[in-house]
């Protein structure tokens, strides 16, 4: 095994999970998700060693393979999400099932690329100018997704962000709290 | 009590089934699109966007060491091969019209020109009777393969397993494209820093490492040698090399200077459509349309029909487009020998021209040619309905594939 591909085998091996993930929260779908993950890869392995920034690459690449995916017809079949609000669920934060539940059918509710950038911003990290390089969209733009992603997360949760000093924490430019009694 | 979005985010994700693929995958699908992609750009099959989703574009397919035969439309068109008179090259008028024939440069043989779109025109260079291997088959026990057993070593980079299933046919190399007046910059060659030279007393540029493709990370994407020259006023071409390892400056540069002129003659298709959607028209076509889903000697015809003005529009400072990450609404129709294309079959029973479409993938569709030995392909961007592609298949009149002569002129 030469050391071209001794490098990409260690890199996939650190970051496959993670972009599977990312992957996932953006489409919606696990199979959709590790295939477009092994693409992404796929493409990867034939660009290694000229590429600069694979993580970096890899993670924008994925990302815009999930967005895709999600505009295909059998998907929108499949998920056939309204654009209705629901009532805010009962929110029971002393099971994980609830949280995992809950956050997935918030997510459900923003268009892709707002999922996306909420993923990547709160996920992944990045900063406003990092997501617009990501997504090839305008800085302004990742800010109104930013602010109407979590908007609609809100609404769905029934929960209230709070802006935290984004120097503090590990990505946490704002933080979920429990909605005030109703 | 608080949550925070990350730990949310990482809840959503945290009862993921096993993985499907593992790090063998991945080198293995590496591998494997690796060689799909030299060939792409080199010259041949529709590969290079294969559908991440159930029911992929069709993958060409036949018996090892197999060359693939594809009717002569040089030979029907009263193309050449040998040197061309002394014509300076003109760009045709016409969209969809070629301005030169092939020519030989040593041991370099440039084949007529292929693909056609109104910014440009495109010609495969073969080098001697070079062939190259296509990876055929999807199998995953061949994929996961990482010894090369037969010869006790592992396999190099873009290597995998023989099977059955893979196809040799002619490796191309090199690319020409030459570009309609003030259709190309070349801008992109001079922020890379490549060296000026000069092609036939007209300037030019060449670099060992010009990024043909874009990296959607906004890095600079991956890097061959390329020529750019400027073969009039306001023209260039431009000459792009996948073997960075051979072929060098003064090679390209005897390429170039062997362009010359033709009467312009129409590029044919082996069909023509009776009906798009509205708003779609041709881009671009011939043996095969733009890359990556550009053609070669897998593919009978290829076109593309965009939505629009598309991107084809203004100036290009890139000498190879590459939209793998587009999202433009488009419709691609290819043509393929069916021994080459088995994986997606007609229903059984069905009338031999009757259209079928992807049980898994509704924005591909298909249908026989007369005599069932080749088949059409729709592939749509995933924004046309499933009703429009089937209509699109239907309303397609084919000429024998076999008489590139009695072929459909592009319009």
């Amino acid at each position: 095994m030469n050391d071209r591909e001794t490098e990409f085998r260690d890199f996939v091996g650190a970051q496959m999970e993670p972009l599977r993930g990312l992957a996932y929260l953006t489409c919606g779908d696990w199979q959709t998700a590790e295939d477009a993950v092994l693409t992404v890869l796929a493409k990867l392995y034939v660009k290694w060693g000229r590429i600069e920034r694979p993580d970096s690459y890899a993670r924008t690449a994925v990302v815009r393979a999930a967005i895709d995916e999600t505009r295909r017809p059998w998907w929108r079949r499949e998920q056939s999400t309204s654009h209705a609000m629901p009532e805010p669920p009962s929110f029971d934060r002393t099971h994980a099932v609830d949280d995992r539940l809950h956050i997935r059918a918030a997510l459900q509710h923003l268009p892709a690329r707002l999922r996306a950038v909420v993923v990547l911003r709160f996920l992944e990290g990045l900063s406003v100018q990092q997501t617009a390089e990501a997504l090839a969209c305008p800085e302004g733009t990742v800010k109104s997704y930013t602010a109407r992603g979590l908007d609609i997360l809100r609404k769905v949760l029934g929960t209230d962000f709070t802006d935290q000093n984004p120097e503090e924490g590990r990505y946490a430019a704002r933080s979920v709290r429990p909605a005030p009694s109703r | 009590m608080q949550h925070d979005l990350y730990d949310l985010l990482q809840a959503a994700k945290s009862d993921a089934p096993p993985a499907r693929y593992t790090v063998d995958d991945a080198v293995a699908a590496g591998r494997r699109r690796q060689g799909r992609r030299r060939v792409a750009l080199t010259g041949a099959a529709s590969f290079a966007v294969v559908a991440a989703v159930a029911g992929a574009v069709v993958l060409p397919q036949a018996l090892a060491g197999r060359t693939p035969g594809r009717p002569d439309v040089a030979a029907a068109t009263g193309a050449t091969t040998k040197a061309a008179a002394d014509v300076p090259f003109t760009y045709p008028a016409g969209d969809f019209q070629f301005g030169f024939r092939g020519y030989t440069v040593g041991k370099y043989r440039v084949t007529d020109p292929v693909l056609v779109a109104p910014n440009f025109q495109q010609a495969d260079i073969r080098v001697g009777n070079e062939t190259e291997t296509m990876y055929g088959s999807d199998s995953a026990a061949d994929e996961k393969a990482t010894e090369d057993k037969k010869n006790g070593r592992p396999f190099k980079s873009g290597e995998r397993k023989a099977s059955p299933d893979d196809v040799t046919g002619p490796k191309f190399a090199l690319k020409l494209t030459v570009y309609r007046p003030k259709a190309f910059s070349p801008e992109r060659f001079r922020t890379f820093k490549a060296e000026p030279v000069t092609v036939a007393g007209r300037p030019g540029y060449f670099s060992t490492d010009m990024p043909i493709d874009r990296d959607p990370s906004g890095g600079e994407g991956l890097k061959w040698p390329a020529l750019a020259w400027q073969y009039a006023d306001d023209a260039w071409a431009v000459i792009d090399n996948v073997t960075p390892d051979q072929h060098g400056k003064r090679d390209l540069m005897s390429i170039a200077a062997g362009l010359r002129g033709a009467d312009a003659y129409p590029a044919s298709i082996v069909f023509e459509t009776t009906y798009l959607p509205e708003g779609y028209r041709l881009a671009s076509g011939g043996r095969g349309a733009d890359w990556p889903n550009g053609g070669g000697w897998a593919q009978i015809t290829g076109t593309r029909y965009v939505h629009g003005a598309g991107s084809a529009a203004g100036t290009t400072t890139m000498p190879v487009l590459d939209p793998e990450d587009s999202t433009e609404r488009d419709l691609r129709i290819n043509v393929y020998d069916r021994k080459w294309a088995t994986n997606s079959q007609p229903p059984k029973g069905q009338p031999e021209d009757a259209v079928w479409c992807n049980s898994g993938n509704a924005q591909l569709c298909y249908r026989l040619l007369p005599g069932g030995k080749y088949v059409a392909e729709v592939q749509g961007s995933g924004q046309e309905s499933t009703a429009d592609l089937r209509k699109v298949m239907a309303g397609l009149r084919f000429a024998d594939v076999d008489d590139p002569a009695a072929w459909f002129p592009m319009t």
